[in-house]
């Protein structure tokens, strides 16, 4: 008998708070993490994004990046009764660039966790967790394909408990890309919004705690993960389709056991660019899901990469338990071919079932369904 | 019950190309890396100018998928949205990253290219061979210190036992400083036992073992 | 002009690797998009790159360049005029 599988517990460092509580209040108070940034290359326009100001240096051995998952981890450790080194739990990062930054900085003593595997293993060894951890980096989808992994690990009985923690750096390397792309928003980005020119990159990292056994939660909560899946457009390695069918896809598996007239909410991946939005527009439509209230969270974190599936997995978690729908920061008017009902305020709302869904360079897409018990 | 086999597979590494064990094409030893590839590209005659354009990380994981299916299809179409494509490697997408941020340094000519960006991401090489192939189904991309068959087998058993797939696509695939390494595996249902090789750890290690240079 | 159009044509071809298409052969008038030689989102942004580096022309989006990139002889034609303004 497959037991069903929760999400008992959380953490997220991010621009705009080191826990889940500050993030919250500082969601609910409308602050955005996207700012002004001194520009890390010659730019033709101003670039804004969401950077961490401070981070703890938790280990003087670790990068950057690696303080930040171990802070994050820590932090999410202290709240549950599961020790590290339990043989049932098991680790899942989702990143995309990882260490990025060490391919500038050649003076640095950790040069081979460049990668991912052994920046992985080196927080696995930090917090003294006995199995190799299961390191997933499918562009944009990584973090919310994480989930997804894991809750599919314990379902099947190959453990009990996981832990999710997706993070990536603001980093010269992908800034300049997505420059490059001509991809970034000249001031902060507007999901969904007529007036929508791109993106803003962030950095963070997203934490969850899994498990089947909701009694570890130590009251936290339980909300149960219940669909998932991911697709690929098949289309193009950089453009979204043009036609949401290949998101479609991706949410019809996940509502394998749900109907779709029971979605409270949609956290849809909502970039700002123009086609990524469109997109998404185009998909939920022809789910049939245009009345449901939905939001991106890019206009608070601007796209955090391997950290944006979990951390916004973790507001949304935030919604059902507050029943608070966020409001779309950057949102004023519509502006996509597809009909969507983007929330221009919070809604107070009952918020059983929430849709997530995220869509990705390389043209994959995925989804997942939540449910309050 | 139902059972998984590898129904076939193919590996290219520096020496040759194998299909089945069976080896296609040998590479001139003194050849370079995109020498190599365009060589295994012209002995397929298809065309496909796209091929180009990507990355050797791309190239080779396009080419284990096109040996596999020797030029032909490798699903039917109609079943493209049951496929899965679960890739893994150790480097990720190191080379090209490596490459990017090599033209990040010139300050005075600051031109950083979207058509090499593009490939810094590990799962490109899936979406090429998603484009190809018009697989739709489930993707994921792992990344190991070394290849961990057991990782690939527990995911995609649990995939099909979900009903997320009906067949899957699994397999290593790296390019990095000149050195080419991949192995693509068919996975499908069966139930017969005794046909082919059955889908498991000990099978995956030693098809992927027997691939080795 | 035409030595323009010839150079163009190879720069296009080295910028966006199109490996078995012989220079010579592309048709100054044909629409460089859709058809064709096939060209895709990327590309065009790589135009815009091969514009800035070799003619020293800043396009600022991509809108923009799908004007200009219409054919090879409008390109030709808007790096003419541009170097005579």
């Amino acid at each position: 008998m497959q037991k069903p599988v929760y999400i008992v517990n959380d953490h997220i460092l991010s621009a705009i708070g080191t826990s889940t509580e500050s993030n919250w209040e500082n969601v609910l108070k409308e602050k955005s993490g996207i700012s002004l940034i001194d520009p890390l290359f010659p730019s033709d326009q101003p670039i804004y994004g969401s950077q961490l100001k401070e981070y703890e240096k938790v280990n003087p051995k670790a990068t950057k990046l690696e303080n930040m998952f171990l802070y994050s981890l820590q932090e999410l450790l202290k709240k549950t009764k599961i020790k590290s080194s339990n043989e049932r739990l098991m680790l899942f990062v989702s990143t995309t660039k990882g260490n990025i930054d060490l391919l500038q900085d050649k003076s640095s003593n950790a040069t081979d966790r460049i990668h991912l595997a052994a920046m992985a293993a080196f927080i696995q060894q930090e917090l003294g967790l006995k199995h190799s951890p299961i390191v997933i980096s499918n562009a944009c989808i990584s973090g919310v394909l994480a989930i997804q992994t894991a809750a599919l690990y314990i379902k099947h009985g190959f453990i009990d408990h996981a832990i999710v923690t997706g993070g990536d750096l603001f980093s010269r390397f992908t800034l300049s890309g997505f420059y490059s792309f001509k991809a970034l928003s000249a001031g902060i980005c507007k999901p969904f919004d007529k007036t929508r020119d791109g993106i803003n990159l962030g950095e963070g990292i997203g934490s969850v705690l899994l498990s089947n056994d909701p009694a570890v939660a130590q009251g936290a909560y339980a909300i149960e993960v219940t669909g998932y899946g991911s697709s690929n457009d098949a289309n193009h390695i950089s453009g979204p389709s043009r036609d949401g069918s290949g998101l479609s896809l991706a949410v019809q598996k996940a509502l394998k056991h749900t109907d779709v007239k029971t979605i409270d909410m949609i956290n849809a991946h909502g970039t700002a660019t123009l086609y990524n939005d469109n997109m998404e527009s185009l998909a939920f439509q022809q789910l049939g899901m245009s009345d449901v209230p939905l939001n991106s969270l890019k206009g608070y974190y601007g796209h955090t990469l391997g950290a944006a599936g979990v951390l916004e997995v973790i507001i949304s978690i935030r919604s059902m338990l507050n029943n608070t729908i966020v409001k779309s920061l950057g949102y004023e008017e519509p502006g996509t071919e597809g009909k969507v009902n983007v929330a221009k305020t919070f809604i107070k709302k009952d918020i059983r079932t929430v849709l997530k869904t995220a869509s990705g360079f390389g043209g994959c897409n995925s989804a997942l369904i939540l449910k309050k018990g | 019950m139902m059972k998984l086999k590898i129904n076939k597979w193919s590996a290219i590494n520096d020496r040759e190309v194998l299909l089945n064990g069976e080896s296609k094409l040998v590479f001139d030893s003194t050849a370079l890396t995109d020498q190599k590839l365009e060589v295994a590209y012209r002995a397929l005659g298809v065309s496909y100018p796209k091929f180009f354009k990507m990355d050797a990380q791309s190239k080779l994981g396009w080419l284990s998928a096109e040996y596999l299916c020797e030029g032909g299809k490798l699903f039917d179409t109609s079943a493209s949205k049951d496929v899965a494509l679960v890739l893994s490697n150790r480097k990720s997408s190191l080379d090209t990253d490596e490459q990017y941020q090599q033209s990040l340094t010139n300050e005075e000519e600051f031109l950083p290219s979207p058509a090499v960006f593009v490939y810094t991401l590990a799962n490109i090489v899936a979406g090429e061979i998603c484009i190809r192939h018009g697989i739709k189904g489930e993707n994921n991309f792992l990344i190991s210190e070394s290849f961990d068959a057991a990782a690939l087998v527990n995911y995609v058993t649990i995939l099909f036992e979900e009903g997320l797939c009906e067949q899957c696509l699994v397999g290593w695939v790296e390019a990095y400083h000149g050195t080419l390494r991949s192995m693509f595996a068919s996975i499908a249902k069966t139930t017969d036992e005794k046909a082919g090789l059955l889908f498991n750890i000990e099978n995956l290690n030693q098809v992927y073992q027997t691939s080795e240079l | 002009m035409s030595e323009l159009i010839s150079k163009l044509k190879q720069q296009i071809v080295d910028q966006l690797n199109l490996a078995d298409v012989d220079p010579a052969g592309i048709d100054e008038n044909a629409p460089l998009f859709g058809e064709g030689l096939g060209l895709d989102s990327i590309d065009a942004l790589e135009l815009i790159l091969l514009m800035q580096k070799n003619y020293n022309i800043k396009i600022a989006t991509a809108e923009e360049g799908q004007k200009i990139f219409s054919s090879v002889r409008a390109m030709a034609d808007f790096i003419e005029a541009h170097q005579k303004a």
